[in-house]
């Protein structure tokens, strides 16, 4: 096992990999799926319901991203329910995700000029159809940029399911490192990884927010 | 640098823009103490050659000399040309983050390297001089148009340099305030303050100018003294001009 | 269910730590700023490559998690330099973090504006340094200053992670309550409770001193 040469570290780190886009995924898909739940709820909830959305986003937010994972990882057991590290990772990471997700999709609705839902109002059309045909379609091309851009907060934010013992590639790092000493490359190896699943990310990100800038 | 040397002087000074060129060949003597306006229509590089002159642009043949010597060289010899030419902006350009009197205050500790109470009693002094030191800790955004233009021309006094430049000093200004800065600056001519003015305001060229500069296309098409100027201009394009601004 | 009582016996430890993460973050948020406002020129005016580098750099710092760059700096660097303490390793690497994104943030500022100023300032004979710190700076800051605040609580947060170098933060004296009381759920809420209540003093703080920062500021919202 000590004979790791450079490219054995590099087919180690890469069959991790899979992991760490897996997560990703679970992270993205399921904060989406919450988020999407509640930013119906906060819309269409009334008053009370869009301040306790406000008061869990604040809440999840102000939390930092480990604790919340720390807090899955010896929390749910307290529930009974068991837990492994991809489940207490997914469970922070989708709380995470939602509570960004949540704060932009519900902006990006209420930037959709208040004079459309008048006219669309006035025009006798109910509630739920101006919502889904006028309201919606618009807030969609605001949300995409800041939805895409944060693809790359979740992507990183993954290597903390390192901490909890997930075995993803920041996780195989620290474990060869402690088996070949040779930090410098397997930390290069594993930041260049990062570097070519979020570039371009955000450089589409990127493009797709001075795209949407422009058509504004 | 001889005693006799004009203040200003631009020999067959040329500037492009890329393709453009702005300036083509100007050539101009403007003597200690005298008054320039320089007009003509927008794009016609009246800008362009002022802001050469303390070399904000950089010309590219042709030489500009101030009191015989060249203005062009390395950034200190530039930042010490600069310190002896003022300049007074369209868009004033007060530091939006000081008072009236910080504004007038701080090249003067920079640049001038004026002891803090030496400074502010100077930066007072001109600021009464525009008639604005009740004014003096107020912020730019708290003043009106014609107030911050004030201020800017306080701060180019301060400085207490050679020659003033004022790159359309009016123009957005409401209606209503360019009387105000019009009359600092018609007082600054009296004092014999030598100015070089881009402007379109001709009733102050008739009251203070020694001479009007026409230009046209990056070239100076007539200089004449504004009696004779606004008597019968030389060329079709001043006339045409002039009938434009005049209405 | 809940005792709270055993993490208690241990608040000086819990005080400790939390006085270690805010004397790290503060020190790396002021160094990470002087630095940014360096980046921040560099990458507005300065010479082709070294905005380039700057970019680079950014773009580095923007795409990788910090755990990995404070893995990098700490085991990768540390193994080819000299042997640096975890205290130094986790500065460095939240300094260098705070920096890159601050420089985004300062960028964003100095972008729309600052020209008619800059050129009043040269031609008053200031040199680029003088016109870029005294004249164009300070506005463009006071026009981003929230975002970079909240941008420093989330390193603040973020900085949760230096316990894995055995910096001993708030996070590591979580880490060893828990081994010792088995209390490891209280202990994390007491935790997160102390990372939220204390980026919420950042922030109050600012609140507080921003006037006296931007007194130009204020006025104008009278």
């Amino acid at each position: 096992m000590n004979q790791f040469t450079t490219f054995g570290i590099v087919e180690t780190i890469l069959s991790k990999l899979p992991w760490t886009l897996l997560l990703s995924l679970i992270a993205f898909v399921g904060g989406a799926f919450v988020a999407g739940l509640l930013t119906m709820f906060a819309i269409l909830g009334g008053k009370i319901a869009n301040v306790g959305v406000s008061v869990v986003i604040s809440t999840v937010q102000s939390t930092p991203l480990l604790m919340l994972m720390f807090l899955c990882f010896f929390g749910l057991p307290l529930f009974q329910i068991e837990v492994s590290p991809l489940l207490a990772a997914s469970a922070a990471l989708v709380a995470f995700t939602a509570a960004y997700l949540t704060e932009a999709w519900r902006s990006a609705l209420k930037a959709v000029h208040a004079g459309q839902w008048e006219a669309a109002l006035s025009s006798g059309m109910r509630h739920d159809h101006v919502l889904l045909a006028i309201i919606l379609p618009q807030a969609v091309r605001i949300a995409i940029p800041p939805t895409v851009g944060f693809l790359v907060q979740v992507v990183k934010a993954t290597s903390l399911a390192s901490i909890v013992g997930f075995m993803e590639i920041t996780r195989v790092g620290t474990v060869l490192n402690n088996i070949t000493f040779r930090p410098f490359l397997i930390f290069a190896i594993i930041g260049a990884l990062y570097m070519a699943l979020n570039l371009p990310i955000s450089l589409a990100a990127r493009h797709l927010e001075r795209r949407f800038n422009f058509n504004r | 640098m001889s005693h006799n040397a004009p203040a200003i002087e631009f020999r067959k000074v040329c500037k492009w823009f890329g393709d453009f060129q702005a300036l083509a060949g100007v050539d101009l003597k403007i003597g200690k103490g005298e008054r320039v306006v320089i007009c003509g229509p927008s794009g016609s590089g009246k800008s362009t050659m002022v802001r050469c002159i303390n070399q904000l642009e950089q010309h590219q043949k042709g030489d500009i000399l101030l009191n015989g010597a060249t203005v062009t060289g390395n950034s200190a010899h530039v930042r010490s040309i600069r310190r002896r030419v003022g300049m007074v902006f369209q868009q004033f350009n007060l530091y939006p983050h000081m008072t009236a009197l910080q504004n007038c205050v701080i090249a003067q500790r920079l640049v001038a390297r004026r002891q803090r109470h030496e400074a502010e009693d100077i930066a007072r002094a001109y600021l009464e001089r525009v008639k604005i030191a009740d004014k003096a800790d107020r912020y730019p955004h708290q003043l009106s148009g014609g107030q911050q233009q004030r201020v800017a021309i306080a701060r180019a006094l301060c400085m207490q340099s050679e020659a003033i430049l004022f790159d359309e000093p009016t123009s957005a200004l409401d209606p209503e305030m360019i009387r105000e800065v019009l009359d600092v600056m018609v007082g600054l001519a009296q004092d014999g303050l030598t100015m070089v003015c881009v402007t379109h305001e001709m009733g102050f060229a008739r009251q203070v100018a020694d001479a009007v500069v026409f230009m046209d296309h990056g070239r100076i098409v007539e200089v004449a003294a504004p009696a004779e100027f606004f008597k019968e201009q030389k060329t079709q394009r001043a006339r045409d001009f002039l009938a434009q601004i005049l209405h | 269910m809940f005792n709270f009582r055993d993490v208690f016996a241990y608040s000086s430890l819990i005080l400790d730590g939390l006085a270690v993460s805010i004397v790290l973050c503060v020190i790396a948020g002021t160094l990470g700023f002087l630095l940014a406002i360096l980046c921040a020129a560099l990458k507005t005016t300065g010479p082709r490559p070294l905005s380039w580098i700057v970019t680079a750099y950014v773009e580095t710092i923007r795409n990788t998690p910090f755990i990995v760059q404070l893995f990098f700096i700490y085991f990768g660097v540390g193994s080819l330099s000299w042997r640096m303490s975890p205290v130094f390793a986790a500065t460095a690497a939240l300094t260098l973090n705070v920096a890159a994104y601050f420089t985004e943030i300062i960028r964003g500022g100095l972008a729309d504006g600052s020209r008619g100023v800059r050129e009043a300032a040269l031609s008053q004979g200031m040199t680029i340094v003088q016109t870029y710190l005294r004249i164009v700076l300070p506005p463009a800051i006071a026009k981003v200053d929230k975002t970079l605040v909240g941008q420093f609580v989330l390193v603040f947060l973020g900085s949760a992670v230096i316990s894995q170098i055995s910096v001993e933060d708030l996070t590591s004296a979580a880490q060893f309550i828990q081994t010792r009381t088995f209390r490891a759920f209280e202990t994390y809420i007491v935790v997160t409770v102390l990372y939220m209540a204390t980026g919420l003093v950042f922030s109050l703080l600012y609140a507080w001193l921003r006037p006296a920062l931007f007194p130009w500021v204020r006025d104008s919202r009278q």
